[in-house]
């Protein structure tokens, strides 16, 4: 199967700082592919140039057959896009935002069915500003979803959100792949590519260093002699925090 | 690349609703504005030296009471009918500049059937403004006095003022038409763009893949029709309160074409200074300047400068308006508005070239 984006050989700079230093990497239809690396590796640059918010200055990035670099409009067009920091007409409620987007890339309104999937039904006439950390950010995907995209760009999803919220969040995205919408996320939390993801690729200096799936790159670590003093811990303080607090999220403590 | 319909139309409409539920950033200076229209009008009522006439009617037949009418005719008289002993006392007081005492035979006939001759005695203060009153009074009395005889006046005088409007109008409504559509272009538009350009609320919008020139576009639209809405408001008060005509269509296209001007001023602000806050005082710093041109319209300035100032949009928005306002034809502020579209064009091209989605 052709792969529904395509990464060859990727540069970029900004001045003398070089963002991206050849990255090449394909993303199969219908995974959830995550790009995994520490604060300045490049996956937001990488993530922005495939979305076309940003121009291709070396190298070739396909989307669905679209060539970025030819036509990005077309491009967004296509994709659902979650900024890391968005915000929107704070004035307009959640219904009314929606409905915006859908006039923008002009598509059908779908807003009820929306708010549904991301669970916040209960918070259509709210606007934008009344909402928490963990509700923007699954509202953003809400607006990700208007255009019934061919992939979907999460950029450091659950950064700034506390378990619970993260939880529900993680939630989301498996609910995205049951409906075999392809997701490519960035993340620097471990855990959440392991979780989530299909296939990660790992980056660090604007270089992709390994790309797999999360099995894979743990048992060639193991095939290159790795061993670490393994001490089993049956519960770790997150767990001892939502046992506590209670697995089910709560509107107000997101 | 071609505008297209249903991105315009939404942020169109959200833009709209922003500002209705936020009138006071939107609307406050209008508000203001037309306030300050109302307060005009006040000082120039009080302003103006009212005559009170006491006004002792002895004859009480219809020649009399149209000479009392006539009097009521003049909106600088308050005329007050009353008797002869309180008359007096009101004209000793000072309570009335004019006592008027009309005979009972005024508009009386002989036996013969002849009108017999009456004296109106008209007393007043010496010196004080009673005098024009005085006057007023003597011309109420005359035609009465040509009506009672059917003797049509041979001379008259055809008044016919020069201006279209007060004079007070045509200094101020153009000047405060021009300092909104300033504020409302270069000031409020421009500060909102760079406000939604820090928030990410414009990055997130450059995701959906509309284009730079649909999102200007609605922009612009948008704040027009606001502005036409305040400058409608603001025509419509003046016109009631001053009770002038004033031509709405030339006043607004006028007004539109300016806000142009300006919004696209202040997008270009918006764009060239990458810092909001900085670019909200860069704003203001040329919007104030431009204020201070519109609301001083005779700065007097001669040679070059004199030359600038006469280029700049803002002279031209105020010189033509107040052409407008005085009733003057559109021949008269043609190369105003030719100056004003050269000025719109500049400036739109020189947003469109600065244009950013992020700072």
């Amino acid at each position: 199967m052709d792969p529904i984006i395509s990464v060859h050989d990727l540069h970029r700079s900004y001045g003398q700082v070089h963002a991206l230093r050849g990255v090449t990497f394909d993303v199969k239809r219908g995974e959830v592919f995550g790009l995994l690396g520490p604060n300045g590796a490049g996956k937001t640059t990488t993530l922005e140039t495939i979305e076309g918010l940003r121009v291709v200055q070396r190298g070739k990035v396909v989307v669905d057959g679209i060539d970025v670099a030819k036509d990005p409009y077309a491009v967004r067009r296509r994709v659902g896009i979650q900024l890391q920091d968005a915000n929107f007409f704070e004035s307009l409620n959640l219904i009314e935002l929606l409905g915006l987007f859908a006039e923008l890339y002009e598509k059908e309104s779908h807003p009820r069915a929306l708010l549904e999937l991301v669970g916040l039904e209960g918070k259509a006439r709210s606007r934008a500003k009344a909402l928490s950390g963990g509700q923007r950010k699954r509202f953003s995907i809400a607006l990700a979803l208007v255009n019934d995209p061919v992939a979907v760009f999460l950029d450091e999803p659950t950064s700034g959100l506390d378990p619970q919220a993260r939880r529900r969040l993680w939630g989301l995205v498996d609910t995205l792949r049951e409906r075999s919408l392809t997701v490519v996320l960035t993340t620097h939390y471990i855990e959440e590519a392991e979780a989530l993801c299909d296939r990660v690729g790992i980056m660090d200096e604007g270089r992709l260093l390994v790309l797999d799936t999360p099995r894979a790159l743990v048992q060639a670590l193991l095939d290159r002699g790795f061993h670490r003093d393994v001490e089993v811990v049956p519960a770790t303080l997150e767990d001892v925090f939502l046992d506590l607090t209670g697995r089910e999220i709560r509107d107000a403590a997101d | 690349m071609r505008p297209r319909w249903r991105p315009w139309r939404g942020l169109f409409r959200a833009n709209l609703i922003t500002y209705l539920r936020n009138p006071l950033p939107s609307s406050g200076l209008a508000i203001v504005l037309i306030l300050f229209l109302g307060g005009i009008r006040l000082l120039q009522n009080l302003g103006v030296q009212h005559v009170n006439v006491a006004v002792v009617d002895q004859a009480a037949n219809p020649a009399s009471a149209q000479v009392v009418a006539d009097l009521g005719q003049y909106p600088t008289l308050t005329v007050n009918v009353t008797d002869l002993a309180t008359a007096a006392r009101r004209l000793a007081s000072g309570a009335a500049d004019i006592e008027v005492v009309i005979p009972p035979g005024l508009g009386a006939v002989d036996a013969g059937g002849h009108l017999v001759p009456a004296q109106v005695a008209v007393s007043y203060h010496s010196g004080t403004s009673a005098e024009s009153g005085a006057d007023l009074v003597a011309a109420a009395v005359d035609k009465a006095d040509r009506q009672a005889q059917a003797a049509p006046p041979v001379f008259t005088v055809d008044r016919r003022p020069v201006n279209g409007a007060s004079g007070l109008l045509v200094l101020f409504l153009p000047s405060l038409l021009v300092f909104n559509v300033i504020n409302a272009g270069l000031i409020f538009a421009a500060g909102i763009f760079a406000g939604y350009r820090s928030s990410g609320t414009l990055r997130r919008i450059q995701a959906t893949g509309i284009s730079p020139a649909d999102m200007v576009l609605a922009h612009a639209t948008s704040n027009v029709l606001l502005a036409t809405v305040q400058v409608l408001a603001m025509l419509a008060v003046a016109m009631a309160l001053f009770a002038e005509s004033i031509p709405f269509g030339p006043m607004v296209a006028v007004a539109m074409l300016s806000y142009l001007v300006f919004l696209a001023i202040g997008l270009a602000v918006s764009g060239w200074v990458r810092d909001p806050q900085r670019a909200t005082v860069v704003a203001t710093s040329v919007a104030f300047p431009l204020i201070f041109i519109a609301l001083i319209p005779n700065i007097g300035a001669g040679g070059l400068a004199g030359a600038a100032l006469g280029a700049l949009p803002v002279t031209l928005a105020t010189h033509a308006m107040r052409q407008i306002v005085s009733g003057a034809d559109v021949t008269s502020y043609a190369w105003d508005l030719a100056g004003l579209g050269a000025w719109a064009a500049i400036a739109l091209a020189a947003a469109g070239r600065v244009f950013r989605w992020d700072e």
